[in-house]
């Protein structure tokens, strides 16, 4: 029976290994512009030149920019003033955001309430970007963008695994356990993991992949554990807040290593929270992201 | 066998320009490390809010073509921009500055805390020069101190992020170094402050000395400076003549005021005030230095003083020099035993006593900038 189980399981993990392989890449002007960022001696207009090859992105980049949420008090004309002005990270990391969910485009039959989930993945975004700040953090653009993909494995499950996902939700809902270990259960790989697999498709900057693939078990991130632990305590925070949905209720305690790191306590955590709240009234723009 | 060779070589020169370009790329590193230790050294190195101020803009014209740039502090209670330095800002400038200002881009950059490059945001057709612009806000252990505003020549577009990167780092440093200098001259403010609350409590004693030590510290810092006097040294020299007298607070009133002659007895008292004024000036670290000279204000050229009875060189050239001026000020002022003495008749007695109770260089020197500052008309 155990044997019938495992081979089971095995089973559906190469499938779903098959599918991410499957996935389509993200375009090749993202992977242009990630290049190029690192290069300290790029110019805005270098940015710009590789940006507007592609159209779709050059408006829904600008749509961000624009947006409440950088709140610049002129309108952005073109994406060399975007880059001049919001900076060479923020546009990576947009041109990257919007490409990633590009891929989840139009995925009518949700499992869990996207403007929920949505609100979720932003909330974890801004207050990852706030303690990035508080603890200067390399960068605080990474740490937002690393909150906005950390659940891209669900998103996954969502769309190419719907039936068995609709099940994970159940059973979450009923045992009172945490989705990723319903996940584990049911599918036989939790999102981190998936997450994981996903980032090393794509080639996303290692920031990035430590925040989706390590958020739930930081201590094992071996590469940026930093940023594990700043989505981690951001997700956490986000859901004794209660922002948003991300699938469960269950609330996981911050780990002192977490707090010693972040240099969290009472006084800090309230000030954090504040600040979450105030910007996220201005993140709107972010919240129907894959729709953009 | 041709081919062979063709080959090899081909692989090899794509190897040299490989090592070229990594090559190149370290230069370039190298070349902005230099520059970034040149930044943070100048910087941290500026002693003075002027000194900090002028290597900003300095530093600014040498990451970017700089055609004019202000740095506007932000006021701690009214949170209004105040102009801490322009350089080469034309009334145009000015205007589209204050543009900035008035739609709120500068609060903006302030809020983000970031670096921006900024295309002119009302270019008017009489524009014959096409400028941007470059906001830097500067932040102190993350609060908004201020922010640099530079025009330039440089389309925004063309600014590259080792260049707003190298002027946030500068803009970070020179933040740090802002508040530390303002740390430092309010300290020293405070200090000031406290000498010469110190100092008037001594001219409260009696109010036949109002004003003397402020006299003496005057007349000092004229014969130090005439002697050539570094800086610094002129400087204690005047914060001690000004406490030259301090001691004389633990002296009974009834002495201090007396109108007749004092008693042996009470001279002896009077005798102790400079030993108690060094005591009292001890306990302050920073101003140790002026320690010997209020020790020892009241020695004797020819060694016949109080209270070490210290002769010649032996007596600090500080102390030597206060003893002058102290004891040409009481001779021209009124005291509660005698009338005021004619400053003519003072120097004579300057003159008649030089090498015996003062020091006749330093007697010298003195009534040379009597002469120059015109208080002596001959």
């Amino acid at each position: 029976m155990e044997e019938k189980q495992d081979k089971e399981i095995q089973e559906k993990l190469e499938k779903i290994i098959e599918k991410v392989k499957a996935l389509p890449t993200l375009s090749l002007v993202v992977a242009k512009v990630i290049q190029v960022v690192s290069n300290p001696l790029t110019s805005a207009s270098d940015l710009s030149k590789i940006i507007t090859v592609d159209q779709a992105l050059t408006a829904k980049v600008l749509r961000l920019a624009n947006s409440a949420f950088y709140g610049f008090p002129f309108r952005i004309q073109n994406i060399t003033q975007a880059v001049s002005i919001l900076g060479f990270d923020t546009i990576r990391n947009l041109a990257l955001t919007v490409s990633v969910y590009k891929i989840f485009t139009g995925n009518e039959n949700t499992s869990f309430s996207h403007q929920e989930f949505w609100k979720h993945c932003v909330g974890v975004a801004i207050c990852a970007s706030l303690l990035a700040k508080k603890i200067k953090y390399r960068s605080v653009e990474a740490a937002f963008t690393a909150g906005l993909l950390h659940d891209i494995g669900k998103n996954f499950f969502e769309q190419y695994m719907h039936k068995e996902y609709m099940e994970v939700l159940k059973f979450t809902k009923e045992n009172k356990i945490p989705i990723y270990v319903a996940e584990k259960k049911i599918i036989g790989i939790d999102h981190s993991e998936l997450g994981k697999m996903m980032a090393e498709k794509w080639n996303l900057p290692l920031e990035l992949k430590a925040g989706i693939s390590s958020h739930h078990r930081p201590e094992q991130e071996t590469e940026d554990s930093v940023m594990a632990y700043i989505i981690h305590a951001a997700n956490i925070l986000c859901k004794q807040k209660g922002i948003g949905f991300g699938g469960d209720d269950i609330i996981e305690p911050l780990s002192r290593e977490g707090r010693l790191l972040l240099n969290l306590d009472g006084t800090s955590e309230e000030a954090i929270m504040n600040s979450l709240e105030n910007e996220l009234k201005e993140a709107e723009a972010f919240f129907n992201m894959p729709q953009y | 066998m041709d081919n062979q060779y063709e080959k090899e070589i081909k692989e090899l020169k794509e190897y040299i320009k490989n090592l070229e370009v990594i090559n190149e790329g370290l230069r370039q590193s190298f070349e902005e490390l230099t520059t970034l230790y040149r930044l943070v050294d100048i910087i941290t190195e500026a002693k003075t809010l002027e000194r900090v101020l002028n290597s900003l803009l300095d530093l600014t014209e040498e990451i970017i073509s700089c055609k004019g740039a202000v740095l506007f502090f932000i006021d701690e209670h009214t949170h209004e921009l105040d102009i801490a330095i322009k350089r080469n800002i034309t009334k145009k400038f000015e205007q589209k500055i204050n543009l900035q200002i008035k739609n709120k881009v500068m609060e903006w950059a302030l809020t983000k805390g970031k670096t921006i490059a900024l295309p002119d945001i009302e270019e008017t057709t009489e524009d014959t020069e096409k400028v941007s612009f470059v906001l830097v806000p500067l932040l102190a252990h993350d609060k908004p101190i201020g922010i640099l505003d530079i025009i330039t020549d440089t389309p925004e577009g063309n600014i590259t992020s080792i260049d707003l990167s190298l002027l946030t780092i500068l803009a970070k440093q020179s933040a740090l170094a802002i508040e530390n200098v303002k740390l430092y001259e309010s300290m020293r403010k405070d200090q000031l402050n406290i000498i010469r609350a110190l100092a008037s409590t001594v001219d409260a004693k009696d109010h036949y000395t109002l004003g003397h030590s402020q006299k003496v510290s005057e007349y000092s810092v004229h014969i130090a400076e005439e002697l050539k006097f570094s800086e610094r040294d002129i400087e204690i020299i005047k914060y001690a003549a000004l406490l030259h007298d301090i001691g004389k607070i633990a002296i009974p009133d009834d002495i201090i005021k007396k109108p007749s002659k004092l008693t042996e007895a009470e001279f002896e008292i009077v005798k102790k005030h400079p030993a108690i004024g060094a005591k009292i000036i001890k306990e302050m670290e920073s101003l140790a230095p002026m320690v010997p000279i209020i020790l020892h204000h009241h020695e004797r050229f020819d060694g016949k003083g109080y209270p070490d009875g210290l002769k010649g060189e032996e007596i600090p050239i500080g102390a030597r020099i206060v003893h002058v001026a102290d004891a040409f000020d009481t001779m021209v002022s009124a005291r509660s035993y005698r009338d005021m003495l004619p400053p003519q008749l003072a120097i004579s007695e300057l003159r008649k006593n030089a090498g015996l109770q003062f020091d006749p260089v330093v007697v010298d020197t003195f009534i040379l900038t009597l002469r120059k500052i015109g208080t002596l008309s001959i």
